[in-house]
């Protein structure tokens, strides 16, 4: 796969513009698309989507730098950065093959954690749960109670009696998963290695 | 609902890399580009987090765990991301169930009917006879919460009796293990091999305020004598020097509950556990209930233990009818 190398600042530059006019509205808006394409590498599997995510930006800004966005004519950003993040993971994939590591036979780590660190999650994730307003906790836990076909059923009775739709429901313990990973995450941090 | 469901069913194939390269394509392009893109892509996130949930509680499919580790487990981040979905789906399922929530199948729907007739029934009747039934409810409401407190005492009683006449037995057996010849196998009464996942005992150290530990909130079971659940994969040696997963107990020893996840192959037949510590052979068990053996599955199995390094060995035979050995391996220290 070809290097890296620095984001070209005048291609950075006329990316943001590309984006928004205003500089401030360029920068929130360029960490949307970051974000969405970190979100496409994972989705696809891939093993370092932040790294990727970032070269598919630093390509978009080159061809800017050279002008091509005036050449090819760029309508939708998100889509046209999407493409080239397809055609980055295609070279991925080939590279991988050329190596004789597929995706498949990459060494892949069973989340086999000490018992040590099992309890400090689990004691991370009780405290996060305790800050939780009642409601909002009732809803993390019940949302994932069951297994996968009374799941299924069980939410579809908590959106009732929370009276909002499956979809609603559905974001609402996103959030709040989101919110308790990220707790936990920083609560492991301040504990350490070794609990 | 039935679109709801088939999206999920297309998205858990997109993010298990079963579609094609034009139906991933289309996809993207409705969540980054489209106009509802924004609900799609919470849609994607919130179905990665069920296949998440699924896996760590061994409820994938043998080819969809395949899938699964070559996608999710291949990077620091995914196996953080995994490790949070174990420590939630613990922590659900110690949790009480809310009154409506199904445990396992849905309650049939003729149950609400009768209900809604006897309810009719009353509006209707004479008030003297009312308040008659009222008081007759009542008192038979005193009775059955006595009765219930009672019967909850009463068990409870027999339940740490059992208990400690069950670490005793264990501790003598291990005693006169360690006594035998090798190779003497030594049975122990079937207990706890549970058959479907039994709610655990959270290893940490207290309960959260308002998320009561199952056993609490369920009359049905009596209280695990549990020191600790714990959750072992297969192949749970570690290579380059790392040791085995620990757990700690206290003094004189504990009981914990393993949940096993099996791997890959759905074991068939009569399926056999054999426990090891040290070079010692603790328990032998035959005839064990797998859970979920559709998706790979799980045993359960209590198990007395002290401080040593064990060895879990399970055999059964594969569907093509080959034998099936799989290992786990731990080590308890004393606190």
């Amino acid at each position: 796969m070809k290097g890296t190398g620095t984001l070209n600042q005048a291609g950075f530059d006329r990316l943001l513009a590309a984006l928004d006019d205003d500089r401030e509205a360029a920068g929130r808006k360029y960490e949307v698309l970051r974000a969405n394409l970190i979100r496409f590498f994972g989705w696809r599997g891939d093993g370092a989507p932040e790294e990727h995510a970032d070269e598919t930006l630093d390509r978009v800004a080159r061809k800017f730098a050279a002008g091509a966005e005036g050449r090819e004519e760029i309508h939708d950003l998100t889509g046209y950065c999407i493409g080239v993040a397809r055609l980055l993971l295609h070279e991925v994939y080939r590279e991988q093959a050329k190596r004789q590591k597929a995706l498949r036979e990459l060494p892949t780590q069973e989340v086999s954690a000490a018992a040590d660190e099992t309890e400090a999650r689990l004691e991370c994730l009780r405290r996060a749960l305790e800050g939780l307003p009642p409601s909002d906790r009732e809803l993390i836990v019940q949302y994932y109670q069951g297994e996968r076909s009374a799941k299924i059923e069980n939410r579809r009775r908590l959106a009732e009696r929370r009276k909002v739709s499956a979809g609603t429901l559905r974001m609402q313990a996103l959030r709040l998963r989101q919110g308790l990973e990220a707790s936990v995450a920083k609560c492991l941090e301040s504990i350490g290695p070794g609990g | 609902m039935k679109e709801a469901l088939q999206d999920e069913e297309q998205i858990r194939r997109y993010l298990l890399g079963e579609l094609s390269e034009a139906e991933m394509a289309r996809l993207e392009d409705a969540a980054f580009a489209g106009p509802d893109g924004e609900e799609l892509q919470g849609h994607i996130a919130s179905v990665e987090n069920d296949l998440m949930d699924e896996y760590a509680r061994g409820e994938l499919s043998p080819d969809e765990r395949a899938r699964f580790k070559a996608r999710f487990l291949n990077s620091e981040r995914g196996r953080a991301r995994v490790g949070f979905a174990a420590a939630l789906a613990t922590t659900a399922e110690d949790a009480p169930y809310s009154a409506v929530n199904v445990i396992g199948d849905a309650p049939p729907a003729r149950s609400r009917s009768k209900l809604v007739s006897l309810l009719s029934s009353i509006r209707t009747t004479p008030p003297a006879l009312k308040f008659a039934l009222a008081s007759c409810a009542l008192a038979l409401a005193a009775v059955a919460v006595w009765y219930a407190t009672d019967a909850s005492r009463r068990r409870t009683e027999a339940a740490r009796a059992e208990t400690e006449r069950r670490l005793a037995e264990a501790r003598a057996r291990t005693e006169e293990a360690a006594r035998a010849p090798q190779g003497a196998q030594d049975r122990q009464e079937p207990h706890g091999a549970s058959q479907s996942p039994s709610p655990q005992v959270s290893p940490s150290p207290a309960p959260p305020r308002n998320v009561q530990p199952y056993q609490e909130g369920n009359a049905r079971r009596s209280p695990a004598p549990a020191v600790a659940s714990f959750t072992l994969l297969p192949g749970s040696l570690r290579d380059e020097g790392e040791g085995p997963q620990t757990l700690s107990v206290p003094k004189g020893g504990g009981s914990v509950r393993l949940r096993l996840v099996l791997d890959e192959v759905a074991l068939r037949g009569d399926v056999r556990a054999e426990v090891f510590a040290g070079e010692r052979k603790v328990l032998s068990r035959t005839g064990l209930r797998v859970a979920r053996p559709h998706s790979g599955g799980l045993i359960i199995l209590d198990l007395p233990v002290s401080a040593g390094t064990y060895l879990v060995k399970i055999v059964g035979r594969a569907p093509d009818g080959g034998t099936v050995t799989t290992l786990y391996n731990f080590k308890v220290l004393s606190k």
